[in-house]
């Protein structure tokens, strides 16, 4: 009986414990937030209240990380900043799946505009009304004009707030070039090309670009849109790949794996592809425009800003000199989340004209402020700035379907096939429109 | 004569006792075991029904309410529409059968060699089990870096002694090589330990009746050593076969699937096709033709390879 009697306490202090363990908070967070918004005071409005903020790393760097924008705003505001850093794609995991659970566990997002936006646009909040009361130093209209575009709904409604962008430009070793006789750019790609091969030694690649999936298919986009291509018909009914521009395009692309790149550069990810050039392994490559600083940075790289220079992407077809995608990162607020005011404040905080300039002259942010690119001060760190604007207002958007990512990934699956031999330029659009076809229904 | 007499205790059986307490006694061991099945239940079997149900609906990732049943509809858009999932199942059988196939042979022949040491072996099975010690994940990175273009350490080995270098992650064949190196460097410690336990448990007499008879190494080994390992090599192939056909996150690491689909283990398009396509229904099928595929690779094993050995 005494037996028993243990058994019996030893399994109530089981059930206790799994109960408990069961019950506890399974987010993650470190930090419990408070769920409502108190009226702080006029100098510190958001006193006691805590957001969440979840950021692709390489966001919050750019806002200057823990002694940048966030930690001014927290000061000033009074509010707690709870930072949540996920890189690609686990921040769109860990964003769904708060979506799918309406949690509103994190007050905002980053996102970029790859991200399947009719998702985007069922969750989260629309800002109309939110920007409409920011104050007027805010300056809503210097924001490069595309970019509010490429925030809005099918409804009209603003649902993110501009925050990073960049264009995609030709970075380029300025001293080989020239050594070559060349003084302008090539402006169209049979001479980009030709450039390129003349570049090319044993040692370096003549141009590169990345050759991971997805971004192989990313980087090819662009070279799409350059040729006037388009990923599917203005009705989304069907893809345009195979298309005369889509081929070219592919076979142009093709070109700088087979030709122009050392044989190792075909599986280049992002990272690789920068080093690659700041490593004095690669003459030029369309590039992320704010890489520049990490490119030419004289503590990481062998490249001093005075041998690099930006250059438009080449187009052909009709396409305006420059087209490439765009790539634009928001910020936008979780329609179930109970800290509205102060996370519009925080995304207010980081897309002010003060806070632009100072993360992108400081922290290499690529800025969404017309200003910004037309300041001195921008301009004396990042020298490719005017050109950068250029590329912006003519940057084209990826198609706001469903299936983005999917289609995404179709491309760069087959467009890979085709870098290693499997198939050619044409059979790799046919292939990857056979599978967008069936994405389309 | 004396009488001695000793009073023993005698529990109760159930069928002598009121009913009431019958029914308790009987009861209590369940009780105790309750929260345990209730957390297994909970975690095990609630998630692989919902997943079966899953598999036979479709809805947008965060649309669940909008889930409608479409039958075997994901089933057939698995084997007959989607680009991927064949060539992904292909590359994962293939990955499974080459990766234990070199696992149980360098593992069989490492344990053999540790078997053999006496002193010291403890120390040296420690140093032996390292690389299964680290997490996948790190695993993954390392290998990663020594493949990485530009920097790759293992071309920079094979070019220093005259072989030309591999275009490891930028190539198919290549690729799939890379991964099976990375696996195989991290598994086959595990293969070595328990077949070394498996040696360990081998009855030495019967060793010693063979060498009388004149068996030589060769004999000994594939008529006696192998007969009475095959339920370690069974057993050692249906978990190993289970963990392998998960493979993820090697193969996100090094090649994320690539070049093409040419490294697509099954985890990651499931992985993609939940997350990144927001396609649950379909997700959760190709979980289903995991379980079958894990289920049909146990069965075989255990009807083939798996038999018991009696020396006695």
């Amino acid at each position: 009986m005494r037996r028993h009697r243990w058994a019996i306490a030893l399994g109530m202090a089981m059930t206790l414990v799994i109960t408990a363990c069961a019950g506890a908070n399974d987010t993650g967070s470190p930090t419990t937030a408070s769920s409502e918004t108190t009226a702080g005071d006029a100098e510190r409005p958001f006193e006691g209240v805590v957001v969440t903020l979840l950021i692709h790393p390489t966001l919050f760097a750019a806002s200057g990380d823990e002694d940048g924008v966030v930690r001014d705003f927290e000061e000033a505001t009074g509010a707690t900043v709870e930072v949540i850093k996920a890189g690609l794609p686990e921040l769109y995991d860990k964003m769904n799946i708060e979506f799918a659970a309406g949690s509103g566990a994190f007050d905002l997002f980053t996102y970029d505009n790859g991200v399947s936006e009719p998702t985007l646009w069922e969750n989260l909040e629309p800002l109309n009304d939110l920007i409409a009361n920011l104050p007027p130093e805010y300056d809503a209209d210097d924001t490069i004009a595309t970019l509010w575009e490429a925030s809005e709904g099918p409804d009209g409604s603003q649902y993110g707030v501009p925050y990073r962008v960049g264009g995609y430009i030709v970075y380029y070793r300025s001293d080989l070039v020239e050594d070559l006789g060349y003084t302008e750019f090539p402006t169209t790609f049979p001479e980009f090309i030709e450039l390129g091969r003349q570049l090319k030694t044993a040692d370096r690649s003549g141009a590169v670009q990345m050759g991971t999936n997805p971004e192989i298919g990313v980087d090819f986009i662009s070279y799409l849109y350059a040729f006037n291509g388009q990923i599917l018909n203005d009705d989304w009914s069907r893809c345009t790949l195979t298309e005369p521009e889509g081929v070219e395009a592919a076979e142009t692309f093709l070109t700088i794996f087979t030709e122009l790149e050392l044989p190792e550069a075909n599986a280049y990810g992002r990272d690789d592809y920068i080093a690659a050039f700041a490593n004095d392994r690669a003459a030029m490559g369309m590039y992320f425009s704010p890489y520049w600083a990490r490119m030419t940075n004289p503590e990481d790289s062998q490249i001093g800003q005075d041998q690099a220079a930006a250059a438009l992407l080449p187009s052909a077809n009709g396409a305006p000199l420059g087209s490439a995608r765009l790539a634009l990162w928001q910020l936008g607020i979780d329609k179930n989340s109970d800290n509205k005011e102060a996370a519009m404040a925080l995304a207010a905080a980081l897309t002010n004209p003060e806070n632009q300039l100072r993360m992108a002259v400081e922290f290499s942010n690529g800025p969404v402020r017309s200003s910004v690119y037309e300041s001195p001060e921008f301009q004396g760190v990042f020298e490719p700035a005017p050109l950068v604007l250029e590329a912006l207002k003519v940057a084209v958007m990826d198609p706001a379907h469903p299936a983005t990512s999917a289609i995404r990934d179709h491309i760069s699956t087959e467009i890979q096939k085709a870098v290693t031999g499997e198939q050619t330029a044409a059979e790799a659009m046919q292939a990857a429109c056979d599978r967008i076809d069936r994405e389309l229904g | 004569m004396k009488t001695i007499r000793k009073t023993v205790s005698v529990r109760p059986q159930p069928s002598e006792l009121p009913a009431r307490r019958a029914i308790g006694q009987w009861a209590f061991p369940y009780l105790l075991v309750l929260p345990v099945v209730v957390i297994v239940g909970v975690v095990l079997v609630a998630p692989l029904i919902f997943n079966l149900i899953a598999s036979l609906m479709s809805w947008r990732f965060v649309n669940i309410d909008e889930a409608t049943f479409v039958g075997l509809d994901n089933f057939r858009f698995l084997l007959f529409e989607n680009a991927d999932f064949w060539p992904s199942l292909r590359f994962t059988l293939l990955f499974v059968a080459v990766t234990l196939s070199l696992e149980l042979v360098i593992g069989t022949a490492s344990a053999m060699l540790i078997f053999q040491i006496g002193r010291g072996r403890g120390i040296i099975t420690g140093l032996v089990l390292l690389p299964f010690m680290v997490a996948p994940l790190a695993t993954g990175l390392i290998w990663r870096l020594l493949f990485a273009p530009d920097v790759s350490v293992v071309n920079y080995a094979l070019e220093s002694i005259g072989l030309s270098s591999v275009l490891w992650l930028g190539q198919s064949t290549p690729a799939f090589w890379a991964i099976i190196i990375a696996e195989v460097w991290r598994s086959a410690p595990l293969v070595t330990l328990l077949v070394l336990a498996g040696l360990s448990a081998m009855p030495m007499d019967v060793f010693a009746a063979a060498r009388v008879d004149g068996a030589n190494s060769w004999q000994t080994f594939h008529l006696i050593t192998v007969p009475f390992l095959r339920p370690t090599f069974a057993v050692i192939i249906i978990f190993q076969s289970i963990l392998k056909l998960r493979l993820f996150d090697l193969a996100w690491i090094l090649t994320s699937g690539g070049p093409g689909n040419a490294t697509l283990p099954l985890g990651i398009l499931l992985q993609r096709t939940y997350f990144r396509y927001l396609d649950p229904g379909a997700a959760a099928a190709l979980g289903v033709a995991l379980l079958l595929v894990g289920a049909l690779v146990a069965l075989v094993v255990l009807k083939t390879i798996y038999r018991e050995v009696d020396y006695s």
